[in-house]
């Protein structure tokens, strides 16, 4: 078994990088130096690094003992945990006072909590929904949807969830039954995945900021905690190495739009999964981290990484699905088939396809940069005159690397229609893949809002 | 873009050849503007060619595979003359074998990132070396040809982006690795970097520091120390009869040196009307001053001597003319 290094390692790479920069740069200007002394010119150009951005990608493990890191990928290597990325911008900078010495323990930390989240909901509210769920108000998580307001208790089990419901402009919440889901539940996570896709298509990122005690994160979650620390360590030492003066032939520089990232696999506990039978559900932890009048700052954001809102990859998947083979399993399941009913369904999809999200709900053993991932496709949009949804589940290959040149294959014979309120074909009562991507949903912003809290 | 070092050899000697290309394009214009008076207007064709050289750069870029050339830096990047030229590394590096190449065993080259980035930085210098060449035959060629813009042509900026894999060294650093077979880079390029090497003016204080280093001989320019120390070797004791300063010594063009010992100093000074004399003493300013002779003025030399006589002379006008325009 190779010996790879700790995570505590990884932030004297990046210091690594930050110094090659400089001493690049300071070769290249001390080569132009001859033009400069022969130079009949005033003030005669030379040659400067004028600015890089690094992007590099990296995978962590967790090992009984450790937390280990490595750049590439090797047959027999461990079983790959967390994807990671750090990318960074090096910057000429000019400094009105020497620049400080920047330690990862002065980071004022703060999180972007998703804005749909209430934090902290009124006594009214607590009083109301904690009576509908029969259960204290603090292990209630609430969550302001477009369509109304709802409260969810324990979403990391399938079996023990509660969720009530308050539409917009009701007065009180009331109990949704989860099994089986009925069509106001399953309305209910529709919303909850608009709301979603909204916020994602935004970018998770931005957003209000609250103060984040990272000494939470360390008691809740030490691996997460370590990672994080490296990352911010990661920040701290570039930044410091790439504030030394090289002297008057180069500008200072300076370590600007510093953003790292992990992409979470999470088992419905909220632990790290050790792989694909662990039935894991991914998100995706930011740190951007900057200076703001000398201080150094972190904020820190949490978002779905599988759910597609827009661009070129989540169309792939709408075409992909809605070739004649998709298109045919589709009405079939839908018990279409008739013209009219044929054209009514296209219409509505055509109709859907500009707002239609995509999120991977199951992803199966990557081969050779291949992957088979199960996906749900949630479309909405006005048919006969009244607003209805369609969800459906199906499975695709996908290769390739960069997001916009992956191709996308339906499998065919894996559409699953897991909810209909079409009023077309027959309707189709909510399956359990609609509550239970849901309900994972919810389990992670709990876990997330747990560290916030 | 992804290049191994034999390919970024090739590319660095690509970039040559498209600079050939550029100075064959600007020679013709040369060509043309033989025969081209002032007015007419295929003179605004040859500066446009030289400001936008983007036709012979995208034909050459077909060549080697790579996309068109993007659009040219925007003006008023360190940009001496109005003429400039852009060439997008980041495009040109692309190694398109010109004939199918045997499928490499995946043997990654790997470079320190700082030498990686000076090697690029080379190329761009070297590139820029030769457009200083031209530059500097089309200023000769253009000071008899009041009609054409004098020119000095620039790269303003280089920029590159590739992708590439880390491999850790002995001493923890991190080096690039670049593979050349198909699946090797896609798996194992994952690391990116994009940078720009630009064309800048270059820093005040590097010019001051530079200045201060380098060796010079700094000439006594004040007109009071000057005529203190004329004086004083007009009437230092001689150690030789022949140490005396010529007759018609004229004063301004006696350069003057201080050296490193207290109240020393080095004269020179040249005939302006016979070939061969000069003369350099040394004072030493005491009690009382005394003038030697490290030169004799008048010693009949070889005419190898002319040439230090013209040295000192143009010197010596030079520093006359300056003399005068401080007492104006």
């Amino acid at each position: 078994v190779p010996e790879f290094p700790t995570i505590a390692e990884l932030p004297e790479t990046y210091r690594s990088l930050a110094e090659a920069f400089r001493e690049g740069g300071l070769a290249i200007a001390r080569a132009d130096i001859p033009s400069l002394v022969k130079s009949q010119l005033g003030v005669p150009p030379v040659l400067l690094l004028r600015e890089a951005v690094i992007r590099t990608r990296f995978y962590i493990a967790a090992r009984a003992d450790k937390v280990i890191f490595f750049f590439v990928r090797r047959e027999g290597a461990e079983r790959v945990v967390l994807d990671a990325s750090i990318e960074f911008r090096l910057t000429p900078n000019e400094f009105t006072s020497p620049p400080l010495t920047m330690l990862p323990e002065a980071i004022a930390h703060s999180a972007v909590p998703p804005p749909f989240l209430v934090l902290e909901p009124s006594a009214a509210d607590q009083q109301e929904f904690s009576f509908a769920l029969g259960v204290p108000a603090d292990r209630v998580l609430v969550l302001e949807l477009r369509a109304g307001t709802l409260a969810v208790f324990e979403p990391e089990s399938e079996d023990d969830a509660r969720i009530a419901w308050r539409l917009r402009g009701a007065n009180a919440f009331s109990r949704l039954d989860l099994e089986p889901a009925g069509e106001e539940a399953a309305e209910v996570f529709v919303s909850l995945a608009r709301t979603v896709g909204q916020w994602v298509g935004r970018g998770f990122e931005d957003g209000p900021e609250i103060p984040l005690d990272i000494t939470a994160v360390a008691t809740r979650a030490p691996v997460l905690h370590e990672i994080f620390h490296s990352i911010c360590d990661a920040w701290a030492r570039a930044y410091n190495e790439a504030a030394v003066s090289s002297g008057e032939f180069l500008p200072d520089y300076e370590v600007q739009d510093y953003r790292g990232s992990v992409v979470l696999r999470l088992k419905p506990d909220g632990t790290v999964a050790r792989n694909d039978d662990d039935d894991p559900f991914q998100l995706l932890l930011t740190i951007r981290i900057g200076t703001r009048d000398g201080v150094p700052r972190s904020r820190i954001a949490v978002g779905p990484p599988d759910f597609l809102t827009a661009g070129a990859l989540r169309d792939s998947f709408l075409v992909a699905l809605n070739g004649p083979g998709g298109f045919d399993e589709l009405a079939g399941q839908l018990n279409i088939d008739d013209d009219d009913g044929w054209l009514r369904l296209r219409s509505f999809l055509l109709a859907a396809f500009p707002s239609a999200l995509v999120f991977r709900v199951k992803r199966k053993t990557s081969d050779g940069g291949t992957d088979r991932d199960t996906d749900a496709i949630i479309y909405s949009g006005i048919i006969g005159g009244r607003e209805a949804s369609l969800a459906v589940r199906a499975d695709f290959i996908v290769s390739g690397g960069a997001a916009a040149g992956r191709r996308v294959e339906y499998v065919p014979g894996s559409l699953k229609v897991i909810y209909s309120s079409l009023p077309v074909g027959s309707t189709v009562e909510p399956k359990r893949d609609l509550t239970r991507y849901g309900l994972r949903l919810l389990a992670s912003m709990e876990n997330w809002i747990g560290v916030l809290r | 873009v992804s290049i191994a070092k034999k390919d970024l050899t090739e590319s660095v000697r690509r970039a040559g050849e498209l600079l050939d290309i550029l100075e064959k394009q600007i020679d013709a214009g040369f060509k043309d503007q033989e025969s081209i008076q002032p007015g007419d207007p295929r003179l605004v064709v040859l500066h446009g060619m030289c400001s936008n050289p983007k036709g012979a750069l995208t034909r050459f870029l077909t060549t080697l595979g790579g996309p068109a050339v993007p659009a040219m830096a925007p003006a008023g990047v360190a940009i001496a003359a109005p003429a400039t030229a852009a060439i997008d590394f980041g495009a040109s590096v692309v190694p398109p074998p010109a004939a199918p190449k045997p499928p490499d065993a995946g043997e990654g080259v790997s470079f320190s990132f700082d030498e990686f980035l000076t090697s690029v930085g080379m190329a761009m210098l070297n590139a820029q070396r030769q457009l200083d060449e031209r530059s500097s035959d089309y200023l000769k060629e253009s000071q008899q040809q009041p009609h054409v813009l004098p020119a000095i042509f620039r790269v303003p900026k280089l920029s590159a982006s590739m992708k590439f894999a880390f491999e850790k060294r002995d001493d923890k650093k991190m080096n690039l690795v670049f593979y050349s077979a198909g699946s090797q880079q896609s798996t194992q390029h994952q690391q990116e970097i994009e940078f720009d090497i630009v064309s800048a003016p270059a820093p005040a204080e590097a010019m001051a520091e530079l200045r201060q280093k380098s060796p010079r001989v700094d000439l006594i320019l004040d007109p009071k120390q000057r005529d203190t120390i004329i004086a004083a070797a007009r009437g230092a004791k001689l150690s030789k009869p022949t140490s005396k300063l010529p007759d018609d010594f004229e004063a301004g063009r006696c350069l003057l040196i201080a050296l490193s010992a207290a109240a020393q100093y080095l004269m020179i000074y040249a005939d302006t009307k016979q070939d061969g004399n000069v003369g350099m003493w040394r004072l030493t300013a005491g009690e009382p001053d005394r003038l030697e002779v490290i030169y004799r003025f008048d010693k009949k030399s070889a005419d190898a001597e002319v040439s230090f006589q013209v040295l000192v002379n143009e010197l010596a006008d030079r520093q006359r003319d300056f003399l005068d325009s401080l007492r104006a």
